[in-house]
């Protein structure tokens, strides 16, 4: 029932609000998933390095080892998080803030 | 010596274009927002580089190499380490920073508290962090250019300082800047040539060099080892460290300040994490190189601890020229990375300590510039005389302590400034003394201090009952910080700081731009 309450504020402003809240909620959840993500493959890989040393010192081909592997994964892996927050927040943020403004 | 006359000759050609540069940035630097941010000017490019010249200190060069030169892969636990902080501070930290903060991240955390008590902590744990990494940074530089260039050691520490001094003094945030844009692309550059040699005379393929590795010194130098870091849960600790250590930086953060806006801040750390991750993985190409191609004996004997493996490994690969080349980034580095720490500390002192605090806001332009001057040389001349001082001691665990203590007093009041409504001053100011105090005690009973410094015997220590195994102390106190943050809160209530945090989540988002005055640049008003 959409009553016109005389009196009250107009509604935009609280509108506006609430769609900020939408936006900043979202931007924190995303910022969550991959500061999660980024915090599970590295104590993943850390968890390895300090508990079961031999599995991540296998020996896959001569030259090789498993830890040799993983290492530089971590690192592309971080990189590549970083670029699909950066994505993300191009495309889905910034077009989000422009709409508020 | 012929590679050291070489090796001034491009140091004194460096310093002649950063010098340059500085008179250059001095008549752009009239009012605090240019000296402390370089007037929000600076692309993301050239910040992505200026964050990793900040962030890449000599030992990310010398000492990593030199540690995998001895021990194979385990210096890549430290690569590692030192990059995997930067996603959380693109996901958590920078945007939130830029569109609320001015120039220090206390600026942040005090947003919606109450400013004199929060800033006040905030300087102590900053300044704690500042501190320990300069004089591990000066330390380091006094032995490592008496190596390097046999110049004395205090000579060195003067030379660095006073040179420092002059870049941050008369160019402040547009001349570091530029220095450390200057200095990553030698260190890149340098760093990209040195792995392309190395890899020159194993066919390009890494494996031939690995193999080579393992052949000469046993498959143990491509597997995980307990030398470098040991025990358990220290390994696991010194990854917290060193990953929300990263995180909480005051150099590293000050940076998101000298871009326009959060876009421009997130593709820079964007590009800084890129830099710095194949930074890394060329510095393990050149750690194993220095390994088969010098030996890991030789390095061993030219001292340093190691730190002259990526020099030695130019010299072997490149000669005499590229040998004074790697030397002289090296001291450009070292350089670049005390005068960003300096200006962090600058930007402290000042920005919080004086302006917000001492005079409660209400400083004029003309007097925070020249308070700012006033403590850069504060800071310079506390710097050499620390470099002085310590010189020929132990203080490799200081670069350590202050990743630990960012870790512990900076990170949780600033991820929870950011994130909770519940977040109250007294938490905050707990928070931050704790995370300081407790990484201090921790590491002062452990055996990094008592063992390694105070030269006690082990055995006869670790019965005793306030001893600590633990050489990081961020798996203790970072934890400790967090829960005293979280009940403190808890506890008490702010009326005011969760009225503001509705009205912080928007600046967040939109950033501190009114409706109507669309430019960005003029508006940026005060935190």
């Amino acid at each position: 029932m959409n009553v016109v309450i005389p009196g009250k504020p107009d509604p935009a402003p609280s509108v506006s609000a609430a769609l900020t809240k939408k936006l900043a909620k979202k931007r924190l959840i995303v910022a969550l998933v991959l500061s999660a993500a980024m915090i599970v493959i590295y104590f993943g890989f850390m968890g390895l390095f300090a508990f079961d040393k031999p599995l991540l010192g296998t020996i896959l081909v001569p030259g090789l080892s498993l830890c040799i592997v993983l290492g530089p994964l971590v690192i592309i892996s971080s990189f590549a998080l970083c670029l699909v927050y950066v994505l993300w927040a191009n495309r889905v943020l910034d077009a989000g803030v422009r709409d508020l403004r | 010596m012929g590679s050291s006359t070489l090796s001034i000759g491009f140091f004194f050609a460096f310093m002649a274009l950063t010098l340059a540069i500085t008179y250059w940035a001095a008549r752009r630097t009239r009012t605090t927002e240019h000296f402390f941010a370089a007037g929000g000017q600076v692309t993301p490019w050239q910040n992505g580089w200026a964050l990793a010249g900040d962030f890449l200190s000599a030992a990310a060069l010398l000492g990593i190499a030199g540690i995998v030169t001895s021990n194979g892969f385990d210096g890549m636990i430290y690569s590692i380490g030192w990059l995997v902080g930067w996603p959380i501070i693109l996901f958590l930290i920078v945007e939130p920073l830029r569109n609320v903060g001015r120039f220090t991240f206390a600026d942040v955390v005090a947003y919606r508290l109450r400013q004199r008590p929060v800033r006040l902590a905030g300087a102590v744990g900053t300044l704690a962090v500042i501190l320990f990494y300069l004089i591990a940074q000066m330390v380091a530089t006094g032995s490592l250019i008496k190596l390097l260039f046999g110049l004395p050691y205090t000579w060195s520490v003067v030379v660095v300082g006073s040179v420092m001094l002059v870049y941050v003094l008369f160019g402040g945030m547009l001349a570091t800047t530029w220095v450390q844009v200057v200095k990553a692309a030698l260190l890149m550059g340098g760093g990209i040539l040195l792995a392309f040699l190395v890899l020159t005379h194993f066919e390009m393929n890494p494996l031939k060099l690995f193999a080579a590795a393992s052949e000469k010194y046993g498959t143990k130098v491509l597997q995980p080892g307990s030398k470098v870091v040991s025990g358990q849960w220290d390994a696991i600790s010194l990854g917290l460290g060193l990953m929300f250590g990263t995180a909480a930086m005051p150099h590293v953060l000050m940076r998101a300040y000298t871009v326009k806006d959060a876009k421009a801040a997130r593709l820079s750390i964007l590009y800084a994490t890129g830099l710095i991750g194949v930074f890394h993985l060329m510095v393990f190409i050149i750690g194993f190189g220095a390994m088969v191609l010098v030996g890991a004996d030789a390095v061993a004997k030219a001292g340093g601890g190691g730190n002259m493996a990526a020099p030695l490994l130019a010299l072997t690969v490149g000669g005499n020229a590229f040998f004074g080349f790697i030397c002289a980034v090296a001291f450009a580095t070292m350089l670049a990375v005390v005068a960003g720490l300096t200006l962090s500390g600058v930007a402290t002192l000042c920005h919080d300590v004086w302006t917000n605090v001492i005079r409660n806001g209400t400083a004029s332009e003309a007097e925070q510039l020249k308070v700012a001057r006033i403590a850069t040389v504060m800071i310079a001349i506390f710097a050499i005389f620390l470099g002085i001082a310590f010189e020929g001691q132990n203080v490799a665990f200081m670069a350590g302590l202050a990743f630990s203590i960012a870790c512990a007093a900076n990170f949780p009041s600033l991820v929870l400034a950011i994130t909770w409504r519940r977040f109250t001053t007294p938490a905050a100011v707990a928070s931050i003394l704790v995370g300081t105090l407790s990484s201090l005690v921790l590491i002062y009973l452990s055996p990094t201090i008592q063992v390694d410094i105070l030269g006690k015997p082990l055995a006869a220590i670790e019965h005793q009952w306030w001893f600590v195994s633990l050489r990081n102390p961020a798996i203790i106190s970072m934890p400790l910080s967090f829960a005293v943050a979280i009940l403190l809160s808890l506890v008490t209530r702010e009326k005011n700081a969760d009225l503001a945090f509705d009205e912080m989540q928007r600046r967040i988002l939109l950033g501190p731009v009114q409706p109507n005055s669309s430019e960005q640049g003029q508006t940026r008003s005060a935190a």
